[in-house]
This record gives structure tokens, sequence and C-alpha cells, in this order.
């Protein structure tokens, strides 16, 4: 019973999802031709902004911190929270950066790269390893505050590892070759598909096969649900968590391969300031909330490809400056996420009306 | 009636075009994208984009990222091509990290010029910057040169002995003063350093007019030491017998032009250099300029600008005018610089 009600809900929040996806895509679209049809009076030329082409080909920059979100909705399932996620990110680029420039040195290319890569991955691990440990061994700590702390201490390390500086490995053909081969864009006719999209997607399949189908999912959601309970029935609360927060610090690194990729192989220590706030957005308007133990990995998707419409659709059609289009995306994501508490009420008054009005007839 | 009316429309049309032809940027979009929004310089800036808009008619779009990245950068000029610009203007804050997406807009037909903080050579068609290292020397010793008429003693208060910048403008003043005639008769005593540190460009400063009494004028080319200096002339009581000059900013120095102690000071001004990149993009467009080695360009009030190749293996094109600070125009730039 209670299994097909959770279901009914998953159901009816990724329906409500592709409702926004297609109200905004519409919103757009129809802004689009109205400002192309007063260019077109005017005797201008009119482009074509906003359309499917363009919105793919244009959804990298949207999909950089789509990684690090797979690994936040394990946190937020759990009921966890982690915020130093962009710092791990800039710290594994950091380390990647660092690390290729003395290994190129001594060995091909290639491999050296290679290592860097396994470098930055295993950074984002160690880190993703400390926030856990720290967040099960204090548990009187909020984790909240615990990866505030060492947020501030990647972030820290970053500086102490590149200070000002920019690392770019823009004329080294072996970074730049690697990068075109893992987020460069696959052409058919006119789309250019994003590399990085696909990449996603395939994590995205992993991530759904483990929160949904085995056992591992459903003792995160346990946790997320009761951690006493889930203790008393068996499940090794501890370990688990800290290993949920090993995979989000892997995924943070991730993000950070991808935005070392496409932002012309260049590292600096202030990149990614803000991405965990926004991979906190996409994984509570997919529908994990932070009181844990629900969400679904679709709902996830959904949203990333809602911001990246509302962001992208925001910023040209309607030609919102970009710091103005966070507080539009703020607004939708407080408005949507409170939604179904809204509609709840609204049933539960109703229900209550209807007993008070059954009670009266009696 | 119908060959009346075709008639009609086709003269009202031809005189449409005709109107429309009158202004070389109409029908153009410039995109322009600086380090941060809400910055009151790039602001300036885009008032100067505003200027060169009015006459040449083009329309604009500005932004910049809040958090003055990078990724931020590129998102919003990812926008402004899928918007269709003609001409995008770059204020880089990572003069690599913007090359891929800069050649992007290119591949595409859009002419990319950065301004103010350069794109990398590869990555752009054009850097257009306030002034080179020569113009920014002379036009101080000029300045200070009329102040005191030409002759007596002149000292430089520099940042720090190994200062790049400093050392490269004060390398092309002591050229100046022994090559140009007209500032044969000014004497000058060599360079003190302040280390752009207020208390320590003070202090020189006080020894330098306790040991040379007849000291008449003081250049000052860094920022950080021109207050420091002001201050020391107005407490020894100096004002109008020692003038000064010097790369300044107008709120630290308003008090100090106001009271006598510099005719003018210089900075680069960022309208100057939004309205001549404005006309740059747009000559470009119409294909009036090509940015090669050696051409030129007339700007209203910049005329005959040469584009030059720069040290990063690009070409850059410099204003070579830097803004003064008067007594009567620094109050209107205490909040932009």
């Amino acid at each position: 019973m209670k299994a097909k009600k959770a279901l009914s809900h998953l159901l009816r929040w990724e329906t409500m999802l592709v409702v926004l996806l297609v109200a905004l895509w519409l919103v757009f679209d129809a802004k689009d031709a109205s400002l192309q049809a007063a260019k077109l009076a005017k005797g201008r030329k009119a482009t074509d902004v906003f359309n499917f082409t363009k919105m793919l080909n244009g959804m990298g920059p949207y999909l950089l911190y789509s990684f690090m979100a797979l690994g936040m909705a394990l946190i937020l399932g759990m009921g966890d929270i982690d915020i130093s996620v962009g710092a791990i990110a800039a710290l594994s680029a950091s380390v990647m950066g660092t690390v290729y420039g003395p290994f190129k040195k001594v060995m091909a290319p290639g491999l050296a790269l290679a290592l860097a890569i396994l470098c930055c991955v295993m950074t984002g691990a160690a880190c993703g390893f400390l926030n856990g440990f720290l967040v099960t061994r204090f548990r009187e700590l909020f984790p909240m505050i615990i990866t505030l702390g060492t947020q501030l201490f990647y972030r820290g390390f970053c500086y102490l590892l590149l200070g000002g500086e920019t690392l770019q490995y823009k004329d080294d053909t072996v970074w730049v070759g690697f990068k075109k081969l893992y987020n460069g864009s696959i052409t058919l006719g006119d789309l250019s598909i994003p590399t990085m999209l696909i990449w996603f997607l395939l994590l995205a399949a992993v991530f759904f096969v483990f929160l949904h189908l085995t056992t591992g999912g459903r003792k995160l959601f346990a946790i997320g649900t009761n951690r006493v309970t889930s203790r008393y029935s068996g499940i090794r609360v501890d370990r688990f968590e800290l290993s949920m927060f090993v995979i989000c610090g892997v995924t943070s690194a991730l993000s950070a391969m991808f935005y070392v990729g496409s932002v012309s192989a260049t590292v600096r220590a202030d990149a990614m300031v803000g991405y965990e706030m926004y991979a906190i957005a996409v994984a509570v308007l997919g529908g994990f909330s932070t009181g844990g133990g629900k969400g679904n990995i679709i709902g996830l998707i959904l949203s990333v490809i809602i911001f990246g419409v509302m962001k992208k659709g925001l910023g040209t059609v309607f030609g919102l400056p970009d710091s103005t289009v966070n507080l539009a995306v703020g607004a939708v994501l407080i408005v949507f996420s409170l939604l179904p508490n809204l509609l709840e009420d609204l049933s539960n008054f109703r229900r209550l009306r209807r007993q008070h009005a059954q009670a009266q007839l009696k | 009636m119908k060959k009346i009316l075709a008639i009609v429309l086709a003269l009202v049309l031809s005189l449409s075009l005709m109107a429309v032809a009158e202004k070389a940027g109409e029908g153009l979009t410039i995109g322009i994208v600086y380090k941060q929004s809400g910055n009151a310089y790039f602001q300036a800036g885009v008032d100067g984009f505003a200027k060169a808009a009015e006459e040449l008619g083009f329309e604009f779009v500005h932004d910049g990222p809040e958090d003055s990245s990078n990724d931020g950068q590129e998102r919003i000029i990812r926008n402004y091509i899928d918007m269709g610009v003609d001409v995008l203007c770059i204020s880089a804050n990572d003069a690599a990290g913007l090359v891929d997406v800069c050649n992007e807009a290119r591949a595409q037909g859009i002419v990319v010029l950065s301004w103010d903080a350069k794109v990398d050579a590869e990555g752009r068609d054009l850097d257009v910057e306030p002034a080179g290292a020569k113009a920014i020397g002379v036009q101080q010793l000029e300045s200070i040169a009329e102040s005191i008429g030409y002759e007596g003693q002149l000292a430089i208060v520099s940042a720090g002995a190994t200062a790049p910048n400093q050392n490269l403008w004060i390398g092309f003043i002591e050229e100046e003063l022994k090559t140009n005639e007209k500032y044969s008769k000014i004497e000058y005593l060599g360079v003190v350093y302040g280390d752009d540190d207020y208390t320590k460009s003070y202090d020189v400063t006080k020894s330098l007019i306790d040991k040379y009494p007849d000291l008449k004028g003081l250049i000052v080319p860094t920022t950080n030491g021109g207050p420091a200096v002001a201050k020391c002339i107005m407490d020894e009581g100096k004002v109008g017998q020692i003038k000064m000059t010097g790369l300044t900013l107008a709120h630290d120095m308003a008090e100090y032009i106001k009271g006598g102690v510099a005719d003018a000071t210089f900075l680069w001004s960022p309208i100057d250099l939004g309205y001549v990149t404005a006309y740059v993009g747009v000559a470009m467009v119409n294909g009036e300029f090509k940015a090669e080695e050696g051409t030129t360009i007339d700007v209203p009030g910049f005329e005959g600008l040469e584009v030059i190749p720069s040290d990063d293996g690009g070409l850059i094109l410099y204003l070579n005018k830097l803004f003064g600070f008067t007594a009567e125009n620094v109050d209107d730039w205490i909040d932009i610089l």
C-alpha cells in the first residue's frame, strides 16, 4: 500500500516536471516568435534565438553541475547535505592540473594525463571520505556545518596549490585531444550533441539502477526515512553513509574533469564557486527533499534539462542578465518545491471539512 | 491605380532604405561582455558604447557574471552567439579561458574584439586598449611641464624599484626629457620609490621637499602613491609652489585637485574605451576597416588610431589618450574611478 502510494507520488512529481518543461518551452518559443516578427516588421534580419538545435548544442555549460547533482541525490536521499561539492571539484581540478605538468616531463603525455585524471578522481574520493568520516563520527554536528568547514578548507587548499595563477594547457595537443574525446560533441546533421550529455545520461542510468532496483538504494532511502530504525534493522548505517559521501566526492571530481575540459583547458583556484548550490537546487527540484527518504533519478534528469532550458531561455529570449536569471530560477524552485505541500494542505483541509460536515449530519 | 500604389510603395521603401543607410551601425547588434556585473568601471564603459550607439544607430546588449568567473562569461557569450549579435566586445576574466568560445563565434562570422582586458591573440580579431607605455609616460610629462611653465626642478615618486609598468613609463619620460628640446630647461632630479605604501610615499616626498627647496614638479605614476604625495605637499604648505601630476583615481585625488595641488591627474577613461571599441566593431562588420598591421581608423575625437602588433603575437589598437581629471570634472568621476 505504502509502496503504491510512493509510486503514485513519484509519477505525479515527474509528470509535473514534464508539464513545467513543456510550459517553459512554449513560453520561450512564443516570445522568440514575437521577437522575430517584431524585427521583421522593422525590416531587420531576424534570428531564431530559441529552438531545439540551439538548446541542445548549447547545453554544455548547464551540464557541468549535473554530475555532482547525482552525487548530491544520494546524500539528500539519506537526509544529509554536502555543501562542499563545489570546492571538492575545484580542488580535484587543481590537483589534476598541478600533477599533469611535472608528470608529462618524465613519461609519455598520454600516460601522464591518465595519471592526472586518476589523481583528480582520487582527490574527489579523499575529500568525500573526509566529509563522510566527520559526518558519521560527529553526529552532534549538522552535516551542513561540517561540510561548510570542509568547503572552506578545500577551497583554501586550492589557493595553496595554485595561488592566483591560471594553469593552462591549451597548447598541449594530448590534453586538448583527450578533452575532445570525452568532452567534445557528436555531429548529427544540424545537431552537435555535447558528449557530456551522453556521459551524464549513462551515469544517471547507473544511479537509477542503484537507487531504484537494488537493495543499496532501498537501504539509502531507509536511512533517509529513519536512521535509528535502519540501524536496528541491521543496516551498517555509518559505513554505508561514509561510502555514499565518497561516491558524492567522486561525482564532484567528474564535474571537475568536464569543467577543466570545457573552458579552454584552464584551471583556476576560484573555479566553480557556487556550484554546490546548483547541484542542490537541481536535486531538490528533481524530487529529492532535504528531509531524506525520497527522490527519483528520472526527476533529476528532467530537472537538469529544466534548469538548462530556463537559464538559456531567460538569458537569450528575455535578455535577462546572468545574475538576474538566478533570481528567476530560485523563485521557480521555491514555488515548485512548495507545490506538493500546498496541494497536500488543500486536500487535508477538504477532508477535514468533509468529515466535519458528515459529523454534523449525524 | 495599382501601378501608382506600387510606385508610391517603392518610393517609400527606397526612402526608408536610404534613411536606414544614413547611420553606419543601423541594424547591427553588439554584445558587450565584461568582467563583473554591478561594477561602476564597466558601467562607465557601457556608457561609452551607448554614446557610440546614439551616433551610429546600432543596438547593444551587455552583461557580466556576478562572480567574475570564466564560465559565467562563457555562458553569456554563448547566449549572445545564439541571439545573433554581429560584434562581441569582451573584457576577459581569463585571457586563455575564452579562446575556444570566441573562435566558435568567429567561425559564425562574428567580429570578436577584446577591450580593457584581452582575450588571447588566437581567440580575437583585435584588442582595444587605453594607451601604450610611451603615451602614458609622455602625457604625464607634458602635463606637469605645462603646469610649471617648462622650467625648474622635476622629480618622480614611483612605486617599487622593480615595478615593471612604472619603470617602462619612466624610461619613456626620461628619454623624452633628454631628446625633446622643449623640456631642455627642466632640471630632472631622478626617481624616488614609495613602494606603493602611503606612509613611505609620504616620507620620501617630505625628504625630497626638504632636500630641494626649489622643487617645482612631481610625477607620481602610481595610483597608490598619488594621494600620499598630494597630502604631503599640502601639509608642507607648498601648494602653488610645487605641482604634481600622475596616474590616480578620481576619488583619491578630488580634494587635492580642487585644492590646487595638481592641475590635472590622469587615468584612462572607460567611457572613451567603450566608445572607440564600438566604432571599431561597426567599421569592421561593414568592411570599412580591417584589423591588419598598419591599418588606421578615425573615430570622432580619436583620429588616426593605428593597429600595431602586440606583445602576445596578436593585434592591438591603443587610444593613446589618457583622460585628465581637473577641478572642473573630477566630481563627476568620483563614483566611477
